[in-house]
């Protein structure tokens, strides 16, 4: 195994820069307050980051075009490659299409049909591998025989600065924003987006937003070291993860406030709120920020939730816009 | 005692003008969203468009935009009564939001048949309403007054601040997009399509404004067809926001000198639109939102740079479901 370095801060120049190099290919999604009764809201503003509305339906485009305009051209002659099957590679592959780049999507071969055909649709190639080779993949950064530009889902310097730029851009539309809640998949993500939020306004609290379908990093704070857990399969596929990556680990538990768990019937009624009163389509880790700010768990005051995706299912969305949760 | 408000005239409608316009941008900034022009996410087809997404306004809708300007211009202390409105629908949730925001009481006078569902939208941002039999709801639109409603009154379309407010639409998209070659809206009292076309006349003059009707009720196309008003077969469907019997002659006059047309879909068409919007840019819209990406999609609103604006996104939910199943509510 190669040596693992962990994570640091991403410096607020860094996210600065990337804000100017990402500015024409990615929206800058607004910040907008979310149409509630006190009754529903605990009295506190809650604004949604709409990320779902990027290009490619999620806030990692933003990442994945900071590196490839970071990277020199003799590397990207051969062009660009992830592991993912979710929300990375649609951004890579969206990103290698707009700029004319080859692209390769390493995938467990578990993923669904229509995931795939998603990703072949921006002419992306698809390389089929068992579930835990996509895993160590993250680990090592690396996989024998592909070329090109690595672009790593979640740490990355170059990623995490893109991915940074979200919670710039809050604290810019909102500066005296109380509490900020990310969704926490790798972990990547929400370490960025906290780094900028607290560079800003360092005493604003940033909070995790997991669902009980494999929390591991409530689970590994609440042991207070990583720790490995179930992680049942359910509609939420753009979090929850049997482990916390032992890199970004650290970071995490120094960085974030917390972690807020919402179940997965808290996280289909997000789901459905968002579709009524912010008229957007949120996956179910998108919402779970949403989830979690509903039940208090971000407690008080002017409340930004980071929906993160919209790439659902129509008829999981459909089910789920009839009173039901997917899968239950 | 209460003051007695003076019965206006009928208001003949003028364009916008260009000073009024951006005044009015400068009064609601900050307190509407400057919404984001974003590409549909499509396949190549007849036209590169762009989606205005006004859906996301906090009400769901545009309406948002001239309430505001309308009641900002207001003195604070003649707002002390509060202000109020006749309208069960987006107009009524635009005011109780900008009411709520400035700490003032809000008033809807709505008929007695209004659904529940949109009486809880306006007592949910702390506002009240009257129900009125619906000869009486309907004189308000014409007298501005009835017996019992405080403060004052904000029209939901026949008012120049309220169309200046639309013609903000307008100004971002040619700032955003200045080289758009059309603009497609739907046409409901005609202050939307009139309030754009407006601002785009001197903003981007050769830009074409297109209103768009659904098929079960296009009370424009017909009008301009006739070259008057036409009162026409109408019947109710998921598109609901806009069509009406016959169009307003006030805005009919105006409309028949500022739009280059209207364009007409079916609902299969127009479900097929609020299907698309949700699944490849994750944004819900209404029947009346969808319509003008359905005219746009079908190639009648020609080639270039069309922006579609989704005007409102406040549709049931169960309807939402059987579109995304694949079916026309």
């Amino acid at each position: 195994m190669t040596t693992m370095r962990s994570l640091e801060r991403v410096p607020i120049e860094d996210v600065r820069a990337a804000r100017g190099r990402i500015g024409d290919v990615t929206l800058r999604a607004p910040l907008v307050r979310m149409n509630l009764d006190d009754s529903e809201s605990g009295g506190n503003e809650v604004y949604l980051k709409l990320e779902n509305l990027q290009p490619s339906g999620a806030f990692k485009l933003r990442g994945a075009v900071n590196a490839i305009r970071l990277a020199d051209e003799a590397q990207l002659e051969r062009g660009v490659w992830t592991a993912s099957s979710g929300n990375m590679a649609l951004a890579v592959a969206w990103a290698a299409r707009h700029f004319g780049l080859r692209c390769v999507c390493v995938v467990a071969d578990v993923s669904p049909d229509a995931k795939l055909d998603a990703i072949r649709d921006l002419g992306a190639d698809i390389v089929k591998v068992p579930w835990l080779e996509v895993l160590e993949i993250c680990r090592v950064h690396r996989r024998d025989g592909m070329d090109g530009l690595f672009l790593h889902p979640f740490s990355d310097p170059r990623v995490m600065a893109g991915n940074a730029t979200v919670g710039l851009e809050i604290v810019e539309d909102l500066p005296d924003v109380d509490a900020v809640l990310v969704p926490y998949g790798g972990g990547g993500f929400a370490v960025s987006v906290a780094s900028a939020v607290k560079a800003l306004r360092p005493e604003a609290r940033v909070y995790a937003a997991e669902v009980e379908a494999g929390p591991a990093f409530a689970a590994s704070l609440a042991a207070g070291r990583p720790t490995e857990i179930e992680h049942p399969t359910s509609f939420v596929s753009g979090i929850g993860s049997p482990i916390v990556f032992e890199d970004v680990w650290p970071l995490a538990r120094e960085i974030l406030d917390g972690s807020v768990v919402s179940t997965l019937e808290e996280t289909a009624s997000a789901v459905r709120l968002v579709a009524q009163r912010a008229r957007v389509v949120a996956e179910g880790a998108g919402a779970s920020s949403v989830a979690g700010a509903l039940s208090g768990g971000a407690g008080e005051g002017k409340i930004a939730c980071v929906l993160s995706g919209g790439n659902i299912d129509a008829g999981k969305l459909a089910e789920i816009l009839r009173g039901g949760v997917p899968g239950h | 005692m209460e003051r007695k408000e003076p019965v206006p005239a009928v208001i003949r409608h003028e364009p916008v003008s260009p000073d009024d316009a951006r005044a009015a941008s400068r009064r609601i900034s900050g307190r509407v969203v400057r919404t984001p022009l974003v590409r549909l996410n499509a396949d190549p087809g007849p036209a590169e468009i762009f989606l205005k997404l006004e859906n996301l306004q906090p009400v769901g809708s545009f309406k948002l935009r001239g309430v505001t300007n309308a009641v900002l211009q207001i003195p604070r202390d003649e707002l002390a009564d509060g202000v109020w409105t006749v309208s069960a629908g987006n107009t009524a949730q635009a005011l109780a939001w900008t009411a709520r925001d400035l700490g003032v009481p809000m008033t809807a006078v709505v008929p007695e048949n209004a659904p529940e569902t949109k009486l809880a939208n306006i007592e949910r941002l702390g506002g009240s309403y009257l129900k009125a039999q619906f000869e009486d709801f309907a004189r308000v639109f014409a007298t501005r007054s009835y017996p019992g409603a405080k403060g004052r009154f904000i029209h939901p379309f026949s008012d120049p601040a309220v169309m200046a407010g639309n013609a903000t639409i307008g100004l971002e998209i040619v700032e955003d997009l200045p080289d758009v070659d059309a603009v497609v809206a739907a046409y409901g009292g005609g202050g939307l399509c009139c309030g754009i076309a407006s601002a785009t006349r001197f903003a981007k003059p050769d830009a074409r404004v297109y209103a768009a009707e659904a098929a079960t009720s296009a009370p424009l196309a017909a009008a301009l067809d006739a070259g008057e008003p036409t009162r026409i077969d109408y019947s109710l469907s998921f598109v609901d926001a806009i069509g009406s019997p016959i169009v307003q002659p006030e805005m009919f006059a105006l409309a028949r000198r500022l739009l280059d047309g209207s364009l007409v879909v079916d609902l299969e068409q127009a479900a097929e639109a609020v299907r698309l919007l949700a699944s490849r840019n994750r944004v819900i819209a209404e029947g009346g939102g969808a319509v003008p990406v359905a005219a746009a999609l079908a190639g009648i609103a020609g080639g270039g740079k069309v922006v579609c604006v989704v005007s409102g996104g406040n549709i049931d939910p169960g309807r939402l479901a059987t579109v995304l199943d694949g079916g026309v509510p």
